[in-house]
Formats: C-alpha cells, structure tokens, sequence
C-alpha cells in the first residue's frame, strides 16, 4: 500500500453468523469508492482476524478504521465509534494485553502498539463496532445486523472525513448509536 | 494413578487436551494427547461434485488451505485422467513453497520464538509476539516480513491469501503475469536475508535450550517424506521415502497411490484423532515423524546451494539423523530459505509465464489419490466418485495425523522429565505444551473440523480419580 493511505480493517469470522459484520461492513465500504471521495486514498480489506503482519500496513498509514462486531452492552444492531488512542511511538509495546500464548486474539490496540514499537509510527484511529445478535455458527447476519451495514459503513465513511479532526472525531463518537 | 489434564493447550491450531496419569509413587506413568474435535469434511464431501473438491478442502485450514488444494487437485488429476501442463506443475509447486515459508515462519516467529527468546518460565502474560518485539524487534519484524512474503505470493497466484481457488483439477485457473513474476522475484534478496538472519540467531543461541532438547521427544524413529529421485527434497511431487534413525530405507520410491499398503490407521477412544502406522511394522511399533525434521532426515539433500550448506552445518551439529523434536525448529528454518531459494529458482526460468495452464477432460476413472508435502508434514487425499463425478468416499490422511503417535510419545517424554506430582509449576506446563507446538500440529486439518480449538492438562491419580486440571482460558 502506498505510504500515508486510509487503511479500512473489517475483521470477524464469516462462518459465525453476525461475526462476520465487520467483513460485510469493509466490503460495503469499498463498493461506494466511486461515490465517495473521501474513500479516493483508503485501502479497504477485510479478514478472519487481525494478524500482526497489519502493523506493517498500519505503520505506513496516517489514519486506520477498524470495524469489528461487539456483543455484551452493545445492543444488536447499534453502531459507536470509538476513538482508539495510538500508543507511544517508541518503545516497547508494553499497552499490549495478549491472552496467553496468543496470536490469533489481537485487538486494534496490539495492533497499533505493534506498528509503533516495530516501525516506529502507528496511525491515529478508531473502532466503528456493530452490536451482534447472534454469532452461532452459519453464514449470514440476523435482520437487525443486516439493517445496521449501511450505516456502519456510513459511520466509516465520516469518520475517514473527518479524520484529521480531534473535535468531529469526539462528535462522531458522542454520537453513538445515533449513527 | 493420579492425573494432570492440560486444556486448552495453547499456541497451536486448534483445540486439545493433555491427560497425565500419575503412579502411586507420584511420577507420570502414562500420557495421553487427546484432539477433542470431530472430523467431518469426509463426509461433508460426499455427495458433492469432484470438481468443486479443491475448494472445498481448502476450507479444512486457515493456516494451509494451499496443501490441502493442491493434494486434492491432484487427487482429482487422476480422475480426470489428465496430465497437467508442465507450467501448472511448476505454479502450483510455487504456491506450496509460499506456502510453507508464511506457515513456518507463523509456526516460529509467532508461536514459538516467545518460548525460545523469553524462557519456557516467563511470565504467560507477556510470553507471546508481542514480547518478542518488545525485547528482539529484528526478530519480530523477520517473522512479520516473511509470513508476509508468503501471503503476497499466494495473493499475486491465487488472488487472495486464505483459500485461493486457483489451483485447479487438470492445472491452474490462470498463467502468471510478468509483473507477478518481476514483483515476487525483487522481494526474494529481502526474504531471504531475513531468513539467514533468522538461522544466524537460531544458531547462536541452540545451546541455551541444550535441556529442552535432551527431552523434547528425543528417541528414535521412522521419518517420512516426499523425496525426488534425485535424492532432493520434493514439497508437491516426488516419492515416498521411509528410513529409520540409523538411517536405513525402510521404504524406498514409495508410490504414493499405494499408500494404504504402507499405513494403517489406529483409533484410541479417548482421542478423534487417528494414529497413522507404518503397517508392516504394526501398531504402535510403526510410529513415525513426518514434517521438517523428517524430511531433513530422509533427503539427501535439499537442492539449493544456501540451504544445503545449513543443513551440512545442521547435520554436523546434530547428527545424521537427529532424534529430537525440539529440532524441528531449526529444521523449519532451514526449510524457509530453501523455499524462498526455490521460489527464485523457478521463476527465474522465463519459460514459467507460459500459458498452457490447464487440461480439460471429463471423468476418466473413479478413484484418485494426491498426495503433497504441507508444512506439518505429507498429505493425502483419495477420492472414489461415481460415473458423474458425484464424490461417494474420501479418505484424508493429515501431517498432524502421522505425527500422532510420536505426539503422545512426546508429551510422554516431557512430563516424566518435567512434572513430579500435582503440584505442576506454569513453566513445567508450558514445556508439556511446546513439546506438542515443535511439531506445529494443525489439529483443525486433522480432524477435519469446523471452527477453533484451545486446550486443557489433567492430572489422575493412581485410582482414576481427577486429581487436578489445569486451564488456560483462551480469552
């Protein structure tokens, strides 16, 4: 990817139900490339997990999204955006919190902490997260997650917007699952 | 007879199960290795048309769909009755070379460096790749690069990284394009000074786990491997070649079609796993090792100028036939830059961007066998199809499934060395786990399963009763 680009990481397993949001979220996105200059410089990807080869990708980023599917307090179908606060640029990685002995478990967080102790820079960036109804096994999202795709993909659409703005980020995220 | 359960067993591929029964003295009498998952994809299979098996196969693994297509692409070779173009057979053998470099490099860089680089008893919390960049970024930044390397080659041939459908029966779905060729060949000096750099520090350091290799499953065994006649290492084509830890053939020109002649296949009940033997040796005397140790063990040589000069160091260091699993390490390293070199060895020929790809045929016979090396080790697909190619029977015959035996034999090893009653210290734990991550086992191939697996170790005591169980939360 050409240094200084928008990188766009939906993530999630498609094979578990409305796991795979983040996926259908990033391939929505990429579809609206044409419609969207704001989208003129991202790369849009989409994967399983999120595995450490990104901190290459992401050390040569000036700004990230992430879209991952969130269960627990996130109700099934709301939307937030999350402002990620990128780790020191140097240094040892020490805000990494990785279950014991595992690499297939990395969050946003590692990721950036891993691009800026490995390559010396991690990009400003934030997590649009998708509330889940359901992440049994199967293809497919539930009635309420499918409904929420346009607007996740909205809500990353704005975000890229916006990116160079502490404020409109803030508002973005004070605006929670009124995306 | 107490029992020690280690589950989930952390840092491979998949889900298993650890059970240590402990004597009346106290001291592990007995170990068992289970994989808790239940195969499917042979019956998944069925009933599905044979040219969608390479696809579908692919789905078994994350980790190393390509072998899995590529020894089904073969299997369905023979059905078709096709001979494949010379520059498919070259093509694809590029993708399973990739292959292993971004598997092995995961299996090292990502799975076991923290082990080696940090100590077997550093703190868990820390013991993963992120330690490792904190303390060994070079190290860290290799293993990135390098799995990296692997994932764009099979990107550029098959268009994505994970589950390429480009490998097809009769070929390959598409030739390779002179800028795929030029991109992949200018990343070649980078990948491999990476993996020189790897081997230099692997090197330098072997001394320090001079115990772990004294009795990470350290006893003699078979060793099996695909082996060109040329005595050179052979990862997508090739015969079968057994030899013993004097070095003895045991088997020679193996065809790999007869291979359910040279194997049999165990079931113990307390594991879905199978234990693959050597059948004229019988069961359990017929356990043998396949993957990078073994195939370091039954070549003569590898076949590239670099890697063969670090596998006479390897083979003067350790011995002819070197017995210890905990050297499956340095073997994978040795294999990562014999890949990369072969890689370049290949495409340097211009004739690779031929575009006779792909023969077309219809169901020539109803039954195919396709066989190819995976990371972890030989792999066999065999299909029986009716008169329109509607799959009626698959058998699958996995890396980790071979090492079955030799597995359990290990952690057997381990924990007698390691573990004195109930009281089992982390790092004691950690050893019975890494014996188990040398052989880099996919247990998701190998029982064919759907979805992940973590795991648990189980301490019984000398009536049966559950005396312990150790786990270690995968989230």
């Amino acid at each position: 990817m050409q240094p200084g680009s928008v990188l766009v990481v939906g993530y999630g397993n498609t094979l578990r139900g409305d796991d795979g949001v983040g996926a259908e979220v990033a391939e929505a996105v990429s579809l609206q490339r044409q419609s969207a200059p704001e989208l003129t410089d991202a790369v849009v990807t989409w994967a399983d997990q999120l595995t450490p080869e990104m901190a290459l990708d992401l050390s040569r980023s000036r700004f990230a999204v992430f879209i991952d599917a969130a269960s627990g307090a996130h109700p099934a179908g709301s939307v937030t955006l999350q402002d990620l606060v990128p780790p020191g640029s140097a240094g040892a990685p020490a805000s990494c919190v990785i279950p014991a002995g595992c690499w297939q478990d990395l969050a946003p967080g590692d990721l950036l902490a891993l691009a800026a102790g490995l390559y010396g820079h991690a990009p400003s960036a934030v997590l649009v997260s998708v509330g889940v109804a359901t992440m049994d096994l199967g293809t497919g999202l539930s009635p309420l997650v499918r409904e929420a795709v346009p607007r996740a993909a909205a809500a990353v659409r704005q975000a890229i917007a916006g990116k160079c703005s502490d404020e409109r980020l803030r508002a973005l995220a004070a605006a929670g699952t009124g995306l | 007879m107490s029992e020690i359960v280690i589950e989930p067993v952390t840092r491979i591929e998949g889900h298993a199960k650890i059970t240590l029964f402990l004597n009346e003295a106290g001291r592990v009498a007995d170990a068992h290795f289970h994989v808790t998952q239940v195969r499917g994809f042979e019956r998944i299979a069925q009933g599905r048309p044979v040219y969608e098996m390479p696809s579908l196969m692919a789905r078994i693994c994350g980790i190393c769909p390509v072998s899995h297509l590529i020894a089904s692409a073969k299997a369905c070779d023979e059905i078709l009755g096709v001979a494949v173009p010379p520059v498919a057979v070259l093509l694809r053998r590029v993708m399973n070379l990739a292959q292993i470099v971004q598997s092995h490099s995961l299996s090292f860089f990502y799975l076991t460096s923290p082990d080696l680089l940090l100590g077997f008893d550093h703190d868990p919390a820390t013991r993963n790749i992120v330690g490792v960049a904190a303390q060994a970024p070079d190290l860290a930044r290799d293993g990135i690069a390098l799995r990296k390397f692997g994932q764009e080659i099979i990107e550029k041939l098959g268009g994505r990284r994970i589950h390429p459908a480009w490998v097809v029966p009769g070929g390959v779905s598409a030739a390779l394009q002179p800028e795929q060729r030029e991109s992949i060949l200018a990343a070649i000096p980078d990948a491999r000074a990476r993996a020189e750099r790897a081997l230099a520090w692997y090197k330098q350091n072997l001394a320090t786990w001079a115990q772990e290799a004294a009795h990470f499953g350290n006893f003699p065994s078979l060793y099996m491997g695909l082996v060109h006649a040329s005595g050179n290492a052979a990862y997508s084509d090739g015969d079968l070649r057994i030899v013993d830890g004097k070095g003895h053939r045991v088997l020679d020109d193996g065809d790999p079609k007869l291979y359910w002649d040279y194997f049999g296949e165990a079931v113990e009940e307390w594991s879905y796993l199978k234990s693959p033997y050597y059948k004229p040796m019988g069961y359990p005397d017929g356990m043998y090792r396949v993957g990078p140790l073994a195939r370091l063990n039954v070549v003569d040589q590898l076949g590239t100028e670099a890697a063969d000069v670090e596998l006479s160091e390897y083979r003067m260091r350790l011995g002819r036939y070197p017995s210890s699993s905990f050297h499956y390490h340095w073997a994978r390293l040795i294999e990562i830059l014999h890949c990369i070199d072969m890689i370049e060895e290949i495409l340097s020929d211009p004739s690779i961007l031929g575009t006779d790809v792909r023969s077309r045929a219809a169901i020539n016979r109803h039954e195919g066998v396709g066989v190819s090396e995976a990371p972890r080790g030989t792999l066999f697909h065999h299909y029986r199809v009716d008169e329109d190619g509607v799959v009626q029977w698959v058998n699958l015959i996995i890396a980790t499934g071979h090492n079955n035996l030799a597995m359990n034999r290990s952690v057997l090893q381990v924990a007698r060395q390691y573990v004195k009653g109930t009281d089992v210290k982390e790092g004691a734990l950690n050893r019975v786990e890494a014996v188990i991550r040398t052989y880099d086992p996919c247990l998701s191939c190998s029982t064919h399963a759907l979805g992940q697996m973590p795991m648990e170790v189980d301490i019984v005591g000398p009536d049966g009763s559950l005396q312990r169980r150790l786990t270690r939360e995968k989230d």
